[in-house]
């Protein structure tokens, strides 16, 4: 260990002035909120104001939209991430071994939903979405499947949402793939191919574990980003229907900010943060890979 | 066990530059043959061709008799071991070596006790377990030959595979090297840009520049009759002195003056005793003197330019001195001095 010097400190500190603004104070008045039964009854007569210990989480527990809620969202997530680690690793591939003319295009093509506003994309969707007007119903009926009412369905709007999740999520991932699977030396492949692998085996031996840390990374950014799942039931479902759609964020938003119950929401944001920093210890205690970390 | 023959390949790469000029030669069964030029030649890319990861824009390969111009490289029989070892850095040794098997498809116990096999003849029982990153760079280059050795190939083919260690190692390596290949006999063809690697490894050597094939010989015809002006410089080390025949004034004895040659004598063919009547005398003054060990480095200062010389000497030497010396007629080389080509001296 060398010697702290004072400089140092002087490094960090703006990080650490912000991250104690944003991140530290929010989070305490946060946990503080969630134990009192602040809402527009208590903000307009602070004698209504109690602390009522546990009462707010002891609620959620009994709570079947809170589960619902979390159903929907774990299932976003569950089904979600992996549909997006592949589709990235895929793509990037892809990317990877078309010609370097096509190059471009094709990456700045599967990249654009990631730059893009989500509620652009989300208004987009709902077009497309559409049961009667939308190109995907259109082309549906075109090759006679059927014409789905897919934000009206409860069983669908869930599905019709992780759709557009991983869609907008995974030219990310084929980025940070992409540029995994260039750092790969070509000599290992020519290795592999002389001891006599066809395009099956270093795939699966050479080309997957090689990346596996990277992918590692991507599941724990997508797990972290869809738990938040906020922006595209918002506009596209508002939650519905019969609340199929509505995600713990969404839920803790309408608490707080439909139902004006402060302290009800703020226990959701407790729970969500909680669960998320379990998540995150859990994937950093499982990798112990070739890298030595 | 086969023989590679490599009959006027010219490689072309597809940006249009010229890599290999009609390039020959052939490995013997059984032979090493050491692959040697300067940085660039186009060694690697020679090997690259038998080994099926590029393919010949003109001319014909075989291995074992066989055209192998149109195989891919699993189908040619051949272990290569790249100059960066190219070690499956997520594998561990043991997968490492087992890999080629595993992806052949033999059985579980049989590669099991093959891996062990070669893991215990390279030394490397204790390091089955470690990651390539947790080896020292003699381990990696020991596991790298032990995949190559379990390809049970016919031809094993080295890009540099010593350059990536440090000069002791290298030596020791090299005599390992030497070793396997005496006791698997399988035919080698050996690529380094170190001549005295070259030298001392390969049976027989050939001698590459600008991407022709200058001079294809013993190791020891190669450093005693140069076919060029090139390779007598490339090979050996300090390299040969090159004088131009107008020298000859500082020259008592040298064959009749022929104008357009040059005259190549190496460091340490110089004598400070005649050893025959018909020796070469070069009288000059010493300009810089170096010790090593036993040994000499001067430099002498002829009318026509400087050469290097390499003694063993007992007495004491002073800057400034006039010093005469003897090369033997057969250690002074001739060169056309225009198309650099040997000259063979009558009379020998
Ligand atoms: N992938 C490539 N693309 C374009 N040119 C290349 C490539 N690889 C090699 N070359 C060129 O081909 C020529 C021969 O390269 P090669 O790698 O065979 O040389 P080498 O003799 O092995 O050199 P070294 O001793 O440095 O390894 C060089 O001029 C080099 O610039
Ligand atoms: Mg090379």
């Amino acid at each position: 260990m060398t010697g702290r010097r004072p400089s140092g400190v002087l490094f960090v500190l703006p990080a650490l002035v912000l991250l104690v603004v944003f991140v530290f104070i929010p989070l305490v008045g946060v946990l503080g909120l969630s134990l009192t039964n602040l809402d527009l009854y208590s903000l307009a007569n602070t004698a209504n104001l109690h602390a009522i210990g546990a009462e707010n989480y002891l609620h959620l527990l009994r709570d079947r939209r809170a589960w619902q809620a979390l159903a929907a969202t774990l299932a976003v997530v569950v089904v979600g991430v992996p549909a997006t680690l592949v589709l990235s690793l895929i793509s990037a591939l892809m990317i990877e071994s078309i010609a370097e003319r096509w190059r471009g295009l094709f990456r700045t093509a599967l990249f654009v939903p990631v730059v893009c506003s989500t509620v652009a994309i989300a208004i987009g969707w709902r077009y497309l979405l559409n049961t009667r007007f939308g190109l995907v119903n259109h082309l549906l009926r075109v090759l006679g499947l059927g014409a789905p009412n897919w934000l009206g369905n409860p069983h669908l709007a869930i599905i019709a949402i992780t759709i557009v999740v991983v869609w907008k999520g995974f030219g990310y991932g084929m980025i940070i793939v992409a540029a995994a699977r260039r750092e790969i030396p070509e000599e290992l492949y020519e290795a592999a191919r002389i001891e006599g692998a066809g395009v099956r085996q270093r795939l699966l031996r050479i080309t997957v574990p090689m990346l596996a840390p990277t992918l590692g990374l991507l599941a724990l950014l997508d797990v972290s980003g869809y738990w938040q799942l906020f922006a595209e039931p918002y506009v596209l479902t508002r939650g519905g229907p019969l609340g199929s759609t509505t995600s713990l964020l969404l839920l803790m938003y309408d608490r707080g900010f439909l139902w004006w119950r402060w302290g009800a929401a703020s226990a959701i944001a407790v729970v969500l943060t909680a669960m998320m920093w379990m998540f995150a210890w859990a994937q950093r205690h499982a990798r112990a890979d070739w890298r030595g970390e | 066990m086969a023989t590679v023959e490599i009959e006027h390949v010219d490689k072309v790469r597809p940006g249009g530059q010229a890599v290999l000029h009609d390039v020959s030669c052939a490995a013997r069964d059984g032979e090493l043959l050491a692959v040697v030029g300067p940085s660039g030649c186009g060694k690697s890319t020679l090997l690259r061709l038998v080994a099926g990861l590029e393919s010949v824009t003109v001319g014909v390969i075989r291995i074992g008799g066989c055209v192998v111009n149109d195989l891919p490289p699993q189908r040619r029989d051949v272990a290569m071991v790249f100059q960066s070892h190219a070690l499956y850095p997520h594998m561990t040794v043991y997968e490492n070596l087992a890999f080629g098997l595993r992806v052949r498809g033999t059985a579980r116990r049989e590669t099991d006790r093959r891996v062990r096999q070669v893991g215990a003849r390279l030394g490397l029982e204790a390091m089955l377990e470690r990651y390539p990153r947790e080896l020292s760079g003699g381990q990696r280059q020991r596991t790298a030959l032990g995949r190559a050795m379990l390809r049970d190939a016919a031809v094993f083919l080295l890009d540099e595979p010593l350059s990536s260690l440090d000069v002791p190692l290298r030596a020791e390596m090299r005599r390992e090297l030497a070793e396997l290949h005496r006791s698997l006999g399988t035919t080698m063809i050996y690529v380094t840009h170190d001549q005295s690697e070259a030298l001392s490894l390969g049976q027989r050597m050939v001698v590459l520049a600008g991407g022709r094939v200058q001079q294809i010989d013993t190791p020891v015809d190669v450093y005693r009759r140069p076919a060029n002006r090139f390779v007598a410089g490339f090979v050996g080390w300090p390299p040969m002195n090159f004088l131009r025949a107008e020298s000859l004034a500082d020259m008592v004895g040298a064959p009749a003056g022929e104008a357009g040659v040059e005259y190549g004598v190496r460091p340490e063919c110089f004598a400070a005793q005649p050893g025959g009547p018909d020796d070469v005398q070069f009288t000059g003054r010493i300009e810089r003197i170096e010790s090593q060990g036993g040994e000499w480095y001067l430099e002498l200062a002829l009318r026509c330019g400087r050469v290097l010389v390499r003694l063993r000497l007992e007495q004491a030497l002073t800057v400034g001195e006039p010093l005469r010396l003897w090369v033997r007629r057969a250690d002074l080389h001739t060169f056309d001095a225009t198309t650099g080509q040997r000259v063979e001296s009558s009379g020998r």
